[in-house]
């Protein structure tokens, strides 16, 4: 069972670059990667893009060990 | 900071008739010498330019001058505006640009533009150039392709300022320092409603520039085309292939910058920017020097 609005999907390789310190360049943001290919946002995305400095945030806390 | 600095920056308005509009403008400027007109982003404003106001290599040899487009940071939108949706078109921003140059008093200018600055500036280059010393284009191309759909920018159930800001903020390198980054993007929080939005209908429908840009006489009127790598919205392979069109122009990729060179990343744009500006400084010496 799994309900959802919307997804951040993304290949393996699109986290490993979005979480490196420093990313690549293209690589360093989830709309760089929507561009390359390497993810989609899928969904309703009212709430996504609403909440979209947060998430993105959210998403990039791993990049510094999440200590941020 | 030690104690109390007043910046060399001075702001005055003007009243330019663009489009036989009156149009009240805000224009800040420091320094003497080659004047170096200077071109905001989309939905941002000429404090993005403060830093290179305040540059003193830069400042003993140009006057740099960066006016608010109508509608944007202290410039108020014509009378009327509340009558219809805000589209910036190619007409309207070579107008603007012009008009305000008069208006000035420049005598040729060296102008640099950013994002839809930068296409502008192509856009001079082959419609205008004989008006201009030297012209600069950041993050410039021909052509990008759209990564979002505008239609986000503008409803009333999501916060046009903090949406604008934090789409944007994926341009921004991540080496930027913090301090500039935020301030980079405060300039998008404090836009008009819907005004970036009309700013992207120039850069995404009204100025398609792939296969107009012949004439363009770089030799007569140098191009300089600088691009961060890590701006993804106008990539270094968009600037590479549209410089490829366009004889003599010269390019530049800038390591760890993105989208707002002079604004997120200051010390690390003067790196690139200074050498350009010493190369148009020394044309014109020459140039002066033959007549």
């Amino acid at each position: 069972m799994c309900s959802w609005d919307f997804a951040v999907r993304g290949s393996a390789a699109a986290w490993d670059g979005l979480w490196k310190d420093p990313p690549a360049p293209g690589w360093h943001d989830i709309f760089a990667l929507t561009k390359r290919g390497e993810m989609t946002l899928e969904g309703n995305l009212h709430p996504l893009i609403a909440n979209l400095q947060y998430l993105k945030d959210i998403l990039t806390l791993p990049r510094k060990g999440g200590a941020q | 900071m030690n104690g109390n600095v007043i910046e060399p920056i001075v702001g005055r308005y003007i009243r330019v008739s663009i489009l036989g509009e009156d149009c009240r403008i805000y224009f800040e400027e420091a320094g003497e010498g080659i004047p170096l007109l200077c071109l905001h982003t989309a939905g941002a404003d000429n404090r993005q330019f403060r830093h290179l106001m305040c540059d003193e290599e830069v400042t003993k040899e140009f006057r740099v001058i960066a006016f608010d487009l109508p509608w944007h940071g202290k410039s108020y939108p014509p009378v009327g505006w509340e009558k219809s949706e805000y589209k910036l078109t190619t007409e309207r921003y070579v107008a603007s640009i012009r008009a305000f140059s008069a208006a000035v008093g420049l005598d040729r200018p060296v102008a640099m533009g950013c994002s839809i600055g930068g296409r502008i500036i192509l856009q001079l280059a082959h419609a205008h150039g004989s008006e201009f010393r030297a012209l600069i284009g950041l993050e410039a191309a021909d052509f990008q392709q759209p990564w979002y759909d505008t239609a986000w920018l503008h409803r009333s159930d999501v916060h046009g300022g903090e949406v604008c800001a934090a789409l944007v903020s994926g341009l921004i390198a991540p080496q930027s320092p913090e301090e500039y980054r935020h301030e980079t993007l405060w300039q998008y929080m404090q836009s008009g409603p819907g005004i970036f939005k009309g700013d992207l209908y120039f850069y995404r429908v009204d100025s398609d520039l792939r296969g107009k840009l012949d004439g363009i006489d770089a030799a007569a009127c140098p191009l300089y085309l600088l691009t961060g790598e890590y701006d993804f919205s106008c990539s270094a392979a968009d600037t590479l292939r549209t410089a490829d069109t366009i004889p003599g122009t010269k390019v530049t990729v800038m390591k760890e910058v993105g989208h707002f060179p002079m604004s997120e990343n200051p010390s690390q744009f003067r790196k690139y920017i200074l050498p350009v500006l010493d190369d148009i400084r020394q044309r014109n010496s020459l140039m002066l020097a033959h007549k």
